[in-house]
């Protein structure tokens, strides 16, 4: 930018925790996927050559673990910030769960998902959304179920010998099946549903970069979050949430790594139906 | 009191008196004045019968507890009458006596007791009778009987050792095998074996691993056929009857290198081709590889080769029969067998057909033979050279002699010996492949690249232009369907086992549903492809088109620019005429690759007319070429044309042109500038339907089809 000109402001959408929260999860989320994957497709041509260039499968295997840990650490950290803004902004429990910009799914989800169906067949106009879409909260408590489901069944894998002083020897072969496809629908569902939520849409093509800068243009929140933006400027909060954007070099670092987690997750994609389409067993 | 009951009454009486009297070892007083006649020995009836008895055997006999009167009951007082009635063996065994009129041991008249139990006043008991008594009639049966497995466990006091009656039955009800209730009668036989060769303990007592034997051979065609009364193989008539051994033992009707006599006791003319096959010589040269009938019937499960259950059965046989010795790594080596017989056969069409349940597809059997299996040296061979046409002709009707020069039959386009144009083909593809696939992925992943780090903004005027009239998009309508069908349903023949494929085998063996689709839909893209040239011929507008297409070398330097230009040598943005040279690269490549598929499809669709007039390496040709043709074309399609028409952030979410044949005019007035200027003059341009979003410009014109040729250069 040359010197002298005035930075454009940006709308903030989300915090610094919240963005370093979600680069660590990219990253723990793809190594667990490329790892457990290799397991899972161990009969593929690809997973070997994988698994060879990870170490071998004792070593993806640490890998696998080292990720579930950093995975598990940014699901305490967000709970921990939750609890916090709880404490900073909310005062109870209930009214960050009910608040204007709760994740909580609500009545006005229903409505606009069915709007949003009806604008799909050109049967009326694109709802306007709030700070958070239905298919955002939906993202948002996917991953707290995966975590749930995954991380549990995880952990009853990686300590065996602990968990079946309280459960039958059966369960680890249920407990196997469970992560093993559940782990398939988390990743199938993030490298397509989500990545087209977020990158692929039209007005998205080929990227958003807004979670990792953690800011987006007021012409962008305009018109993907209408009714939020109008909050803002009736209220006149808008201006205290403007911040000056990121330097290009910022951005061009990002949009690098946004790149390289973006290939990866297509390429775990086109590794899976390759695998569903001549490997599956 | 019944006769019956009596009757036990009088024996209990009998025994109680046995044992009370168990010391004495003389008869009673009153006998002895009996004896005193009768006891000389060799006194003699008026009729000259011997009526004398010897007291001491008596004593020692089964009958020693007994007195004189408790039998001879007619006699009261001395002197007896000269006349008295005979004792009947039946007054004290009244069962034995019922049942044994009846029984085989009847024919035997009046002195059958006696026949096995001997004189009566020396009577022997029944358990040291068998089966030393047995001998003195039935010789042979008992001789067999001590040497077979069944005596020798007698022998060694095995518990389980069968005796006679075990399986003959109650010995004074005993039936000849030929009638109908005898236990060892052939409907009988397998329950009577049952009663210990089913039994779990049994089998695991002495450790024989075949397991339900007599359950599995209730299952086969011979017990069916025996439960329907047919005369067919029972138990014995492959086991022997006394002269039962185990398979390992020389002797048994069921050792290994005696297994074709025996089935060929009922199946004659199928043992003498099997003994001449070459299994059967390599089984008389005393190769434990080789089969004999039960490595591919089984034994006792032998089922009908019509069964979809027989591991015989046509979609069966390949892979769970031949296969499991001809694809044995080990014996293949072993027997310098061909190793790539069986994946060779997979591959081909025959084995993708039967795969996908298509049952009159040729399986092994279908040209080797089956019992009658020659090399293919021997010209008595279905595969000699000679014998081809015919073996060939059975399902290929029309193969003449004279034509019909055949190449190698197990041919696998990969590797192996092949025809030279085979070979050619393949390293063309080979090289093709990678390189076409190659060359596009790295054209748009520049282009793509580029275009992403430039972000040029779209320009988004609201302006359009006709891209595709009607006709031509009539046409891409009949490829849009026609394509993916034939690409789904060319890889379901391909890799028939993949879930994908399944719904398509439904009624594959029935309709040939699959093969079917597939040549509708190549139909259907053949009738849009001449479809399209009809519409060129007639219509002059639509020829423009053609001229349009044609490549020339400018074509070369925009592709070069576009290179330079995605790789940063170049500021100068490429443009290009009314069709950029990624388009006629994939008009002419879309329409050599129909010539090439429509022309290999029909030398496969009609292989009776190509097998009958061309060698076998044309078919061997045409199917390397449909397939390496149909992998180039359809990454082709996914890779470059997709990304023209989808993934170009410039169209991007799609190239709406095929639905109502207009585009965004913006993109062209940049890239396509004189094309653009010509569609302007021409006033093709069409403004936007709602100028509100846009300008404040009315549309007046109304899209019509292309400019005229002439206002292009």
């Amino acid at each position: 930018m040359p010197k002298g000109e005035v930075p454009e402001l940006q709308f903030v959408r989300f915090s610094r925790l919240q963005r370093i929260l979600h680069i660590c999860m990219i990253v723990s989320f793809m190594c667990l996927a490329l790892t457990g994957l290799t397991l899972k497709f161990s009969y593929t041509k690809w997973a070997a050559m994988l698994s060879h260039l990870l170490g071998g499968f004792e070593n993806a295997g640490y890998i696998h673990r080292s990720a579930a840990v950093v995975m598990f650490g940014v699901f305490i950290t967000h709970l921990v910030d939750l609890y916090r803004s709880k404490k900073r902004e909310h005062g109870s429990w209930l009214a960050l769960l009910l608040g204007p910009d709760s994740m909580m799914p609500n009545r006005r989800d229903l409505t606009e998902l069915v709007g949003t169906l009806k604008w799909f067949v050109g049967r009326g106009e694109r709802p306007a959304y709030g700070r958070w879409t239905y298919w955002e909260k939906f993202d948002y408590f996917a991953v707290f179920w995966g975590i749930a489901v995954i991380g549990s069944t995880g952990l009853t894998l990686w300590f065996p010998v602990f968990f079946t002083r309280f459960i039958p020897g059966s369960f680890l072969n249920v407990a196997t099946i469970i992560h093993s496809d559940e782990a398939l629908l988390a990743t199938g569902f993030i490298f397509t549903v989500h990545f087209f939520n977020t990158h692929l849409r039209p007005e998205k093509f080929p990227m958003d970069i807004t979670v990792f800068t953690g800011r987006m243009p007021l012409e962008e929140l305009e018109r993907d979050k209408p009714r939020e933006y109008e909050a803002l400027v009736a209220s006149g909060q808008l201006e205290e949430n403007m911040e000056e954007a990121y330097q290009p070099i910022v951005t061009r670092t990002i949009r690098a790594f946004a790149w390289a987690a973006l290939a990866v997750g297509f390429s775990i994609v086109l590794w899976i139906i390759y695998a569903m389409l001549f490997a599956y067993r | 009191m019944t006769e019956k009951t009596e009757m036990l009454a009088t024996r209990v009486a009998l025994v109680y008196l046995a044992l009370t009297l168990a010391s004495a070892s003389t008869l009673p007083a009153a006998d002895q004045e009996c004896l005193a006649c009768h006891g000389q020995a060799g006194m003699k009836s008026d009729a000259g019968k011997n009526i004398s008895i010897d007291p001491g055997k008596h004593a020692a006999s089964a009958h020693g507890v007994l007195g004189c009167r408790d039998c001879h009951t007619a006699i009261k007082d001395f002197p007896h009458p000269a006349k008295i009635a005979k004792v009947k063996c039946a007054t004290c065994h009244a069962d034995e006596a019922k049942s044994f009129p009846s029984s085989a041991h009847s024919i035997l008249g009046e002195s059958a007791c006696a026949s096995c139990h001997g004189s009566v006043h020396e009577l022997t008991t029944a358990e040291k009778l068998i089966p030393g008594r047995c001998t003195e009639c039935h010789a042979q049966e008992v001789k067999d009987l001590a040497s077979s497995i069944h005596g020798q466990a007698a022998k060694n006091g095995d518990p389980d050792a069968p005796k006679c009656i075990s399986c003959h039955g109650p010995i004074h009800a005993v039936k000849a095998s030929s009638e109908a209730d005898s236990t060892v009668a052939r409907k009988n036989l397998a329950d009577t074996c049952a009663k210990c060769h089913s039994d779990a303990g049994f089998l695991s007592r002495h450790k024989i691993p075949v397991a339900h034997p007599v359950d599995s051979y209730k299952l086969s065609v011979h017990g069916r056929a025996v439960a329907l009364g047919k005369d067919a193989a029972v138990c014995s008539s492959c086991h022997g009857t006394h002269d039962i051994y185990p398979a390992t033992d020389e002797r048994s009707k069921v050792n290994h290198w005696k297994v074709p006599e025996t089935c060929g006791q009922c199946h004659k003319e199928i043992a003498r081709q099997f003994n001449e096959s070459v299994h059967g010589e390599a089984v008389k040269a005393g190769v434990r590889d080789a089969p004999v009938c039960i490595d591919c019937h089984g034994e006792h499960l032998i089922i009908d080769p019509s069964s979809p259950a027989s591991a015989l059965n046509a979609e069966n046989i390949s892979a769970q029969t031949c296969g499991r010795c001809h694809g044995d790594p080990r014996l293949a080596l072993r027997y310098d067998l061909p190793a790539d017989r069986l994946p060779s056969y997979a591959g081909s069409y025959h084995g993708l057909a039967l795969q996908e349940g298509k049952v009159t597809a040729a399986n092994c059997a279908s040209c080797h033979g089956v019992h009658d299996i020659l090399p293919s040296s021997d010209p008595r061979s279905t595969i000699n050279a000679a014998n081809l046409h015919k073996t060939c002709g059975q399902c290929h009707k029309g193969v003449a002699e004279e034509k019909f020069t055949i190449g190698p039959v197990h041919v696998q386009t990969n590797v192996g010996p092949n025809h030279p144009v085979v070979r050619w083909i393949r390293w063309t593809y080979l090289v093709l492949i990678p390189v076409t696939l190659g060359f596009m992925l790295l054209h748009n992943l520049l282009d793509l690249l580029h275009k992403l780090i430039r972000r040029q903004p779209r320009r988004e005027s609201g302006e359009m232009v006709l891209r595709m009239n009607l006709r031509f998009r009539i046409a891409h309508w009949g490829i849009m369907a026609s394509f993916p069908t034939l690409v789904f349903t060319g890889f379901a023949l391909k890799y028939p086992e993949w879930w994908w494929a399944k719904p398509l085998q439904v009624w594959e063996s029935a309709a040939g549903w699959r093969g079917g689709l597939h040549r509708t839909a190549a139909i259907v893209m053949l009738l849009a492809v001449f479809y399209h040239f009809l519409h060129l011929a007639r219509k002059k507008r639509d020829r423009t088109f053609v001229s349009a297409m044609i490549p020339t070398i400018r074509d070369a330097t925009d592709m070069l620019q576009v290179f330079r230009y995605n790789l940063g040598l170049t500021n100068q943005e490429p443009a290009f005429a009314k069709f950029n040279y990624a388009e006629k690269m994939e008009y002419w490549a879309f329409m050599w690759g129909t010539i090439v598929m429509a022309l290999s499809g029909f030398l496969l669709w009609f292989n009776n007319f190509t097998l009958s007039h061309f060698p076998k390496w044309v078919t061997d040709a045409a199917t390397a070429v449909h397939w390496y043709e149909a992998l180039l074309a359809t990454f082709a399609i996914l890779i470059w044309h997709f990304y023209m028409v989808i993934f170009d952030p410039m169209v991007y979410p799609m190239d709406t042109a095929w639905v109502n044949g207009k585009v965004p005019a913006d993109h062209y007035r940049h890239s396509r500038p004189e094309y653009f200027r010509a569609l302007e003059r021409a006033r093709l341009v069409e403004l936007p339907t709602d100028p509100a979003d846009y300008e404040d410009e009315q549309g007046t014109d109304t899209p019509s089809d292309d400019p005229p040729a002439k206002t292009k250069t």
